[in-house]
């Protein structure tokens, strides 16, 4: 249990006293309960020629040779706890275990109003690849079987009607400023409005990292068969990797992790996209966004001039190799972001054949034609699922995914639902 | 997604079909909109109700599927639709009309869906349960024919609103007392796709339909049962039929 949960649970624990003392709670059941527990192996190849691959050791890239986790959600009146318990073993054969409470939560409904205390997972966006509102959340979209989301400790109050809705949320109390964005205290608020065929959001978030954040999404039932969707969020501060810098003399080794984030202002993240449902239980996806916290082409040019420096002195035996592969892995870091590049378009395609559900989708980065393609397969039975898929990244040469050294992730999983 | 969407969206077609019945008329009917009013009455309640439906798909006659679904019905096209089954479990589709949500336990988030949406997956086999005879189509009697034995005023029917996924309906009525026997639904090709018949029974001490198959005509073998296993009055209060509402909170 991480220090944050153990926040969580001291948060929690008032709450549920108060819970369980309010007359007006839940009427009284049964606890309802749901396990969910998965298991399989992953792989990643290295592409050696890549000017990153020395550094992938040290990143942690390729290490991975199977996941599994189980998770228990248990609910009672009005209390929700859901823990997951993970484990990752590495090639070597070593196993890291981690249990994390992911929510831990208490409605109170008093007197007509409507309170949540605790930890929870809290997403306000209406698109899937890129999310600008989840400005609570802040998870990171089209992972491979990601373990479950971690929600986050808050105090949060809610007034509705038929059609309107209006959430305001006090997210990790008392925290100040933490080492991740995401675990800052701040305050939020939404307000949903369900008018005819358009769903409207509009969000704002202040803390003291980011200061003002406000935006503002629709969703909108076009046909039938589409729906159209677009979200954006203007920010008064934005953090942002550093640019590619060499050392003193223009070396490309530098000896200590790159600087403080730079601080970009007024910057505004959007995304436009739709959904589109044709028929033959066949479905497609389309979103285009930017993501101001994504580099262009020109900085990736940069960054990929400094990575094939780096891997030069080396092979010239010209610096220590724990000096190289040191840089080269925090050049990796580029890499981890939500975008690693600011324009971006995705298309996602699934079919449900029975049981059987393929699918598709391609991420392209129009301004250097970088590409990540995944493609998966699950079957889902009454309990049991099946499901199996591959991560493929390439494009031009010096395109930023063609550079990124794990070209190639596949993985395979079995997953129970009792 | 289109995976939960294909089974929530199975569960929210279901729904209307497991509605309880009001009453049985026993004059004959004048016009063919008074006749599917009557035939709606055995299927649809026009006051709120919370009702436990089983859906089970079968495959060569041996079960392949079987989902568990607890509907809440409020007047004026509104209702809740709450997966019970593992598989599912903590999905709702909220139907405000011909507005969808989705709400996943993975997401936390309401997401908008089209009618199309709604109906992937096995959700066309239950569809029709989600409307209404009388407000979804104009129909007019075109003559009498007998059905598993019982004589049927039989009754062609033209969606008259967007987002039916049956262009066409060919219903068959009772001429006794107007109850549901059979139903051909047509797709906007003018193709068969599905032929539904109704079992009569009583249900919280009416009469009504208790439960529906539906044999699929163009994916041979397959049927689905839709069984309305219990029913009471009871209403949702208002806020559950808000989708924010229902990303923080379950209907108990």
């Amino acid at each position: 249990m991480t220090r944050s949960d153990r926040r969580a649970c001291r948060t929690c624990l008032a709450a549920a006293i108060l819970a369980w003392c309010a007359p007006a709670a839940a009427a009284d059941g049964a606890p309802d309960w749901a396990l969910r527990a998965w298991a399989g192996p992953e792989a990643t190849l290295l592409d050696r020629r890549s000017p990153y691959a020395g550094g992938a050791d040290l990143a942690g890239l390729a290490q991975e040779a199977a996941r599994a986790e189980a998770v228990l959600r248990l609910a009672w009146r009005g209390a929700v706890a859901e823990g997951s318990l993970r484990a990752t073993t590495e090639r070597g054969g070593r196993t890291r275990l981690a249990a994390v409470l992911t929510e831990l939560y208490q409605e109170l409904d008093v007197t007509g109003q409507h309170f949540t205390v605790g930890k929870r997972v809290t997403s306000w966006d209406v698109a899937y690849g890129f999310r600008p509102l989840d400005v609570v959340q802040q998870e990171r979209r089209l992972a491979l079987k990601p373990f479950a989301l971690e929600g986050i400790p808050q105090a949060a109050w809610e007034w509705l009607d038929a059609r309107w809705a209006l959430t305001v949320v006090w997210a990790n109390p008392v925290r100040g400023r933490a080492a991740q964005p995401v675990h800052d205290a701040s305050g939020a608020a939404r307000l949903f409005g369900h008018l005819g065929p358009l769903d409207l959001h509009l969000v704002t978030r202040g803390s003291e990292r980011t200061g003002l954040q406000a935006g503002a999404g629709a969703a909108l039932v076009a046909s039938d068969a589409l729906e159209l969707h677009g979200s954006s969020l203007w920010q008064e501060r934005t953090e942002h990797l550093p640019p590619p810098a060499r050392g003193p003399g223009g070396s490309p080794l530098a000896a200590a992790p790159p600087g403080p984030p730079r601080v970009d202002r007024d910057q505004v993240a959007a995304v436009l996209g739709f959904t589109f449902t044709p028929g033959h239980d066949l479905s497609f996806l389309g979103e285009a966004w930017y993501d101001p916290q994504g580099d262009g082409a020109a900085t990736w040019r940069a960054r990929r001039r400094l990575a094939e420096d780096q891997r030069a002195l080396g092979q010239a035996g010209l610096a220590p190799p724990a000096a190289v592969d040191g840089n080269l892995a925090w050049g990796l870091m580029a890499f981890d972001r939500p975008s690693p590049l600011r324009d971006n378009l995705l298309l996602h395609a699934t079919q449900t054949l029975g049981r059987v559900e393929p699918a598709l989708d391609l991420l392209f980065a129009p301004e250097d034609r970088g590409w990540v393609l995944t493609g998966s397969a699950a079957w889902q039975g009454e309990r049991l699922r099946l499901e199996a898929g591959a991560r493929v990244m390439g494009g031009p040469p010096g395109a930023a995914y063609r550079l990124y050294p794990g070209w190639l992730t596949g993985y395979a999983a079995v997953q129970l639902t009792l | 997604m289109s995976r939960h969407l294909a089974l929530a969206g199975a569960a929210a077609s279901l729904l209307a079909a497991l509605s309880l019945p009001a009453r049985a008329p026993a004059a004959p009917p004048p016009d063919a909109h008074a006749l599917l009013l009557r035939a709606d009455a055995y299927r649809l309640a026009s006051d709120a109700a919370e009702v436990e439906t089983r859906v089970r798909v079968f495959k060569g006659g041996e079960l392949d599927k079987e989902r568990i679904y607890r509907v809440h019905l409020r007047p004026g096209r509104r209702s809740l639709v709450v997966s019970r089954s593992p598989v599912e479990k903590g999905q709702k589709v909220l139907m405000l009309g011909d507005d969808y949500w989705i709400v996943l336990p993975s997401s936390q988030r309401p997401v908008r869906i089209t009618p199309a949406q709604k109906l992937l997956g096995d959700a066309a086999a239950g569809d029709v349960a989600t409307l209404t005879w009388a407000g979804d189509y104009a129909g007019e009697v075109t003559g009498e024919e007998v059905v598993d034995g019982e004589p049927c005023t039989r009754l062609d029917l033209a969606a008259a609103r967007r987002g039916v996924t049956y262009a066409r309906i060919t219903l068959f009525l009772s001429r006794t007392d107007a109850h549901p026997v059979a139903a051909d639904l047509f797709l906007a090709s003018e193709r068969l796709a599905k032929r539904a018949t109704f079992e009569m029974g009583t249900l919280a001490g009416q009469p009504g339909v208790v439960a529906m198959r539906l044999h699929d005509e163009i994916q041979t073998g397959r049927e689905t049962r839709i069984e309305y296993l219990s029913r009471r009055a009871a209403e949702l209060p208002d806020e559950y039929f808000n989708p924010v509402f229902l990303t923080r909170h379950d209907p108990e």
